[in-house]
């Protein structure tokens, strides 16, 4: 038992180091380990290593601390195995694409790219007014867009629905989340970000899930190794 | 004669941590009350003071940028809030956990990071670009400073016990278990809001990639600590670990490299 405790902490170790390694390389290189196929394969496959061994963990570990601490440790490590499921799904299945939407009133229900791929949406989305703010030196404040959805191809004047889209706060639309990465300078267009993650829920439970389990277990029986309390004539309890 | 205020109290700040902290070493028995309360006395006040910049910054912010922006938005704010964030953790540490006799690590600790802010420039302030107004800033910085202030208490402690020959291992456990959960608060509220504003929860950004190094190198010590034949081991995590967390937090801004975190 104590030995393949030890050889999970140390496969996290080795699992540490490769971390290490990853951000020195992205240090240097500048480049995303995601962006090329290999580095894509080792990150997916530190998470499954990551994931065995806490499934060995849960397994094989006897906890002998009081309940909170228990079920802490518990909800902990099934969140970490929630967690890496979804970022595992996440790395298979997300898909994004970057969309350049005119504000000239005209709307789409199919947007295809260069490389071939495309997304279709039951509704026509277009692009409506855009507003920046800029700081005395220059630099950005705020950015707004507004989305625009008709439920059949527009016409003049009519009304429809509209999301107002702003940095920080992404609008989902049919599963697709959409997201303001940029605004053009006279304010004609905005740069969007479309992405249909499956894994995203996955990942906020295991985060939820990750986070409970940390606070239970770090922050119960925090009176163990207190030294005893005295009584008046000096003798311990 | 503003820069001149600030940079005084500044300094007084400094040399309040740094008395108390020369008073925390008592010798000679008969004195020992004596210097309890001088400690108690520069600590204090330095704490007053320290806590009246952190106000200070609060409202120049507001005037300067018409917003209530927290006190974050430059080297010099975040260090100035992270001297005092020692304060909270000392009392928790001292008060709910019962560990006495460890408040010379956090005298020095305020100390050092408050030397920081006295050489800098004051008027440096980052504009917010849209990306950084959101509700997750405050808490990620803030869950990052209260464990950034307990990793600097455990590296102390134990390179203290690594050179004196002592057993601190019960502190030193303690402070990780405090620190780990904000660690991870702060990281994984990071992570949910790059995914609100970046639609990635983890993009291997420079910071990034350094915070997850450090958070899995604590994550061991704790598993380390749990063995006794991995005791050793953890020691070293440990002092890693600081290393790690001085790099995360100094490295993309001393060194301005490509970094969403560097401003």
């Amino acid at each position: 038992m104590t030995k393949l405790y030890r050889i999970c902490c140390f496969g996290m170790l080795f699992i540490a180091v490769v971390s290490l390694a990853v951000t020195l390389y992205v240090g240097v290189t500048g480049k995303n380990p995601n962006s090329s196929g290999f580095g894509r394969t080792a990150v997916i496959a530190s998470l499954v290593c990551m994931g065995v061994m806490t499934v060995v963990c849960v397994c094989f570990s006897k906890v002998r601390e009081k309940s909170v601490y228990r079920l802490g440790f518990y909800i902990l490590h099934c969140g970490v195995i929630v967690l890496i499921v979804g970022f595992v799904i996440t790395n298979l299945t997300c898909r994004k694409y970057t969309l350049y939407l005119e504000s000239n009133g005209s709307a789409y229900r199919t947007f295809n790219f260069e490389d071939g791929a495309s997304f279709s949406l039951d509704r026509y989305m277009g692009l409506g007014d855009v507003k920046t703010e800029y700081y005395d030196d220059g630099n950005p404040r705020h950015y707004e867009a507004k989305l625009i959805f008709y439920d059949r191809a527009p016409a003049p004047g009519e009304i429809a629905e509209e999301k107002v889209l702003t940095v920080n706060h992404p609008v989902r639309v049919e599963g697709y989340k959409m997201y303001l990465m940029n605004v053009e300078e006279n304010d004609a267009g905005a740069v969007l970000l479309v992405k249909y993650n499956p894994g995203e829920y996955v990942i906020i439970f295991g985060i939820v899930a990750l986070l409970l389990g940390i606070f239970g277990m770090c922050f119960s029986d925090f009176g163990r190794g207190k030294p005893p309390k005295k009584r008046k004539g000096g003798e311990e309890r | 004669m503003r820069v001149v205020i600030v940079r005084l109290a500044l300094l007084v700040t400094a040399l309040c941590y740094y008395i108390a902290f020369a008073f925390s070493f008592r010798t000679k028995r008969a004195r020992q009350k004596k210097f309890v309360r001088l400690q108690n006395v520069f600590y204090t006040v330095g704490l007053l003071i320290n806590f009246g910049m952190v106000v200070y910054n609060f409202v120049i912010n507001l005037v300067t940028n018409g917003v209530g922006y927290a006190p974050f938005v430059s080297m010099f704010q975040v260090l100035i809030f992270l001297a005092l964030c020692f304060f909270p953790v000392y009392l928790f540490i001292e008060k709910v956990c019962a560990c006495v006799g460890y408040s010379r690590y956090f005298l020095l600790a305020s100390a050092v990071v408050m030397t920081g802010p006295c050489f800098m420039d004051i008027a440096d302030v980052w504009t917010f670009p849209p990306a950084l107004q959101s509700v997750f800033f405050v808490p990620h910085i803030v869950c990052y400073m209260l464990s950034y202030s307990l990793a600097a208490i455990a590296f102390m402690i134990t390179v203290t016990a690594l050179l004196k020959g002592e057993n601190h291992d019960r502190v030193c456990v303690l402070c990780l278990r405090t620190l780990f959960p904000f660690m991870s608060l702060g990281m994984f509220l990071g992570a949910i809001w790059a995914d609100q504003v970046w639609g990635d929860f983890w993009a291997w950004d420079v910071k990034e990639g350094w915070s997850l190094c450090t958070w899995l190198t604590y994550m061991l010590a704790l598993h380390f600590y749990r063995r006794e034949k991995l005791k050793r081991y953890a020691r070293v995590l440990v002092i890693a670990g600081f290393v790690l967390v001085v790099i995360t937090f100094l490295f993309s801004n001393v060194f301005k490299v490509d970094s969403v975190h560097s401003y």
